[in-house]
């Protein structure tokens, strides 16, 4: 008998999962019964969390149970179940249909392979793959930290690197959260849009009411030059803003006038992330006007809060405060007259008669 | 306990070389591992299918009680202790039915789909301190991750048995766990929160010393976010009034309306041992986990001896935490037996308008609360000076910390100073 502690126990498990993965995800593509199909995915993404949790990587290894496992669960229910007609339960899959998916699947085979090769740490072996210890990732605190902007990692890495905590705290994933918990909070808000409005009736009557009651999308013309010239502002103030630092470092070397020396002194105050927040600002404005387009009264809201986010960013800059409130009165104080013009004239106002 | 097995086994092959007067040496010592590996595995597996047992008893008994009967009082005995065990050969001895319509191989794996998944989280369920069947330092995660995979064989279930009860079923508990998982996740945050860590081990070592450092008794936002999470968690796993999966008033037996013998038996351990499981990291979250209510063994100093009574200690701690999880599945029990059954709408209102806004507040209450430093109930008997973010901080800024919370630790090391070291 062989000794136990000779055997490769790392390898045998590693081969172990990507077997499985690699075997259940053949199942999928031979399998012609969807809900099987599903079945197969679940294991397969089961298998792949199993490899995550051997490489020492816990988190993401309970991430994917939670996201892929999870999500196919969910996938398989509702995507599958409720809409699966008696034609997609069982999927035949003609010649010309297994040559494309053959020639698509080899294609994106060959990418990821040279991709993988071409990575220098995984070409050359390692030396006593014995001795091989799983990387030390016992404390998920520093993703929690890296999450709310502080890289440990990068602190722990550079011991003699002067402390640049504005750079530090930027280098974090502060932003790239807040950004896809907003993406999350409106794809729930869409999902609750369109769950009540199916809800309103099924049936070929209720289907030829909505067909009927349908509101034509028209808009007049001066809505239309709006939105265009809207978009056309804010294009032109965006790449002002970002080639804003270049220009008047140039006019403050050249020019001595006191307009200039003001937009140098300006220059010289904007902090490090400015770009970043000037970048979220102009997609807000131009997300605004789409919104404008579609549903006019959260347009309208929708202005009032885009300068309210306005504030809340540069109040964390370091600009002065008169600065600041200058900034937010030329937003907010347009956007609170408008609303108040709406909503002028009783029953019969402007906002009543918006869509 | 490998070492112990191997000085075992050498001692017996000792003794029968000796009987026979030959030269035998024991030398494969890797065996010990092996054993001390399979005692860890059988030991988890009966806490579920033993624990079925007892606890299928038990529910008999409980509702016996409160429907004023007996409940099962001739096998085995006195209280039929052995009622189970008989359902059980009953249930070996029936045939295995396969319904024309059924998706026959879906139909065939469901049930150990669902067992599987509620087993899976007892791979990293402590029972006391540091005894755990793998170290996961996400287990708090890993187990909500877990227990929401047991509605997939349910869900498989109801729907490879061909017939529209078992679908209407499995429909109903997919949408009650998807929704359910959304208040439970926010109620597990506010622990994790105030330990800064979703290692279980972590949290119930953090909760040592007397019951008021439990942290249920934190402040009044984590005393009501117990209850919404063990609502939620009930709700989970399916149990009443919760249990409109099975709904036998209205859906002849819901998702099992096909099965039967063994494999029907199968999704009944999966459901005892999610209750159990849940059950138990609820006591692990809020109640202190294998910390009893005065701490004997810590305050003696056994707990870190290395003696035996490190054993002793840690048993103690094994019996606290079943104590508490039977604790609370038999309230589970008491509610099942008490409250009817809710209509499905009125399951969704208590998850989308009760609980999601109740986890919530106290989510952002009990952030609150630590932000402005009020008072909690650590307060009264500190297992450091600074209380629970003192505990806290002293092992964020320790990279080498095992997680045991620093029972004599002086001062507080700064989080900043942690990490530049």
């Amino acid at each position: 008998m062989m000794p136990l502690a000779a055997i490769d126990w790392h390898g045998f498990f590693f081969l172990l999962f990507a077997l499985l993965a690699c075997g259940f995800g053949v199942a999928v593509v031979a399998t012609s019964n969807v809900v099987r199909m599903a079945f197969y995915l679940t294991l397969s993404l089961g298998a792949t969390a199993g490899l995550f949790f051997l490489a020492g990587a816990q988190f993401v290894g309970a991430m994917q149970f939670m996201i892929y496992v999870g999500g196919t669960l969910v996938l398989l229910i509702f995507g599958v179940m409720l809409t699966a007609q008696s034609n997609f339960i069982s999927m035949k899959t003609a010649a010309g249909e297994w040559i494309a998916g053959g020639i698509l699947g080899a294609a994106l085979l060959l990418l990821l392979v040279r991709a993988g090769v071409s990575v220098e740490d995984w070409r050359t072996p390692r030396k006593g793959s014995n001795e091989l210890t799983v990387a030390n990732t016992e404390h998920t605190a520093a993703l929690g930290q890296a999450l709310v902007g502080l890289r440990v990692d990068k602190l722990n890495g550079y011991p003699d690197r002067p402390p640049a905590p504005r750079a530090n705290s930027l280098s974090g994933y502060l932003l790239p959260f807040v950004i896809v918990s907003m993406h999350l909070l409106v794809v729930l808000v869409g999902a609750g849009y369109l769950a009540r409005t199916k809800r309103r009736g099924t049936g070929p009557a209720a289907a030829r009411t909505l067909e009927t009651a349908r509101p034509t999308q028209r808009h007049s013309l001066t809505v239309t030059g709006g939105i265009v010239s809207g978009i056309v502002v804010n294009v032109v103030l965006g790449v002002l803003m970002f080639t804003f630092p270049d220009w008047s470092t140039r006019l403050g070397a050249e020019d001595g006038s006191p307009t200039a020396q003001a937009i140098h002194h300006l220059s010289q105050q904007m902090p490090a992330g400015l770009p970043m927040i000037l970048a979220v600002l102009f997609a807000l404005n131009v997300l605004l006007l789409v919104v404008v387009w579609q549903w006019q009264r959260w347009g309208v809201i929708g202005l009032v809060i885009v300068s309210l986010v306005l504030l809340g960013l540069l109040l964390n800059t370091p600009l002065d405060r008169t600065l600041v409130v200058i900034l937010f009165a030329i937003t907010f104080v347009p956007a609170v007259a408008l609303l108040g013009l709406l909503l002028q004239g009783g029953r019969q106002s402007a906002w009543s008669r918006m869509e | 306990v490998a070492e112990g097995i191997n000085y075992i086994l050498g001692r017996i092959v000792a003794f029968l070389a000796y009987l026979f007067g030959t030269r035998w040496h024991f030398t494969w010592t890797e065996i010990g591992y092996v054993v001390a590996a399979l005692i860890v595995c059988v030991l988890a597996l009966h806490v579920v299918a033993v624990g079925a047992l007892v606890f299928i008893w038990m529910e008999r008994k409980v509702a016996g009680r409160i429907q004023d009967r007996l409940g099962p009082t001739r096998v085995g005995g006195k209280f039929g202790w052995l009622q189970t065990l008989a359902d059980g050969i009953k249930l070996i001895a029936k045939e295995d039915i396969v319904p024309k319509e059924a998706d026959a191989m879906l139909f065939r794996v469901a049930p150990y789909v669902s067992f599987a998944a509620s087993f899976a989280g007892y791979l990293a369920l402590p029972f006391s301190d540091g005894w755990v069947g793998q170290y996961v330092n996400v287990g708090v995660f890993f187990i909500i991750a877990i227990v929401g995979l047991e509605v997939f064989g349910v869900i498989l279930a109801g729907y490879a048995s061909g017939s529209k009860w078992s679908l209407f079923g499995g429909m109903r508990e997919a949408a009650q766990v998807v929704s359910y998982e959304v208040p439970m996740g926010l109620c597990v945050v506010v622990p994790v929160l105030i330990c800064g860590t979703m290692n279980p081990i972590t949290i119930a070592n953090m909760q040592a010393g007397l019951f008021t450092n439990w942290l249920i008794f934190h402040d009044p936002f984590t005393f009501a976010v117990f209850w919404v999470y063990f609502t939620c968690a009930t709700a989970s796993v399916n149990r009443a009034p919760f249990d409109l999966a099975e709904a036998e008033s209205e859906l002849v037996a819901g998702f099992h309306t096909e099965y039967s013998g063994l494999r029907w038996s199968f999704f009944f351990m999966a459901e005892y041992g999610s209750m159990f499981l849940v059950s138990g990291l609820a006591s692990i979250l809020f109640l202190g986990g294998w910390h009893g209510p005065i701490p004997i063994f810590t305050a003696s100093g056994l707990a870190d001896s290395t003696d035996a009574w490190w054993y002793v200690a840690r048993l103690a701690g094994v019996v606290n935490f079943i104590g508490k999880a039977v604790f609370l599945v038999t309230v589970m029990m008491w509610v099942r037996w008490t409250l009817p059954r809710l209509r499905i709408d009125q399951v969704m209102t208590t998850c989308l308008k009760y609980c999601v806004p109740l986890g919530a507040i106290c989510f952002i209450g009990a952030v609150a609360w630590q932000l402005s430093g009020m008072p909690s109930g650590s307060d009264i008997a500190p297992l450091h000076r600074d209380g629970m973010a003192g505990v806290r901080e002293t092992w964020l800024a320790d990279p080498d910390s095992d997680g045991r919370a620093p029972v004599s630790a002086t001062g507080v090391v700064a989080l900043r100073e942690g990490v530049a070291r």
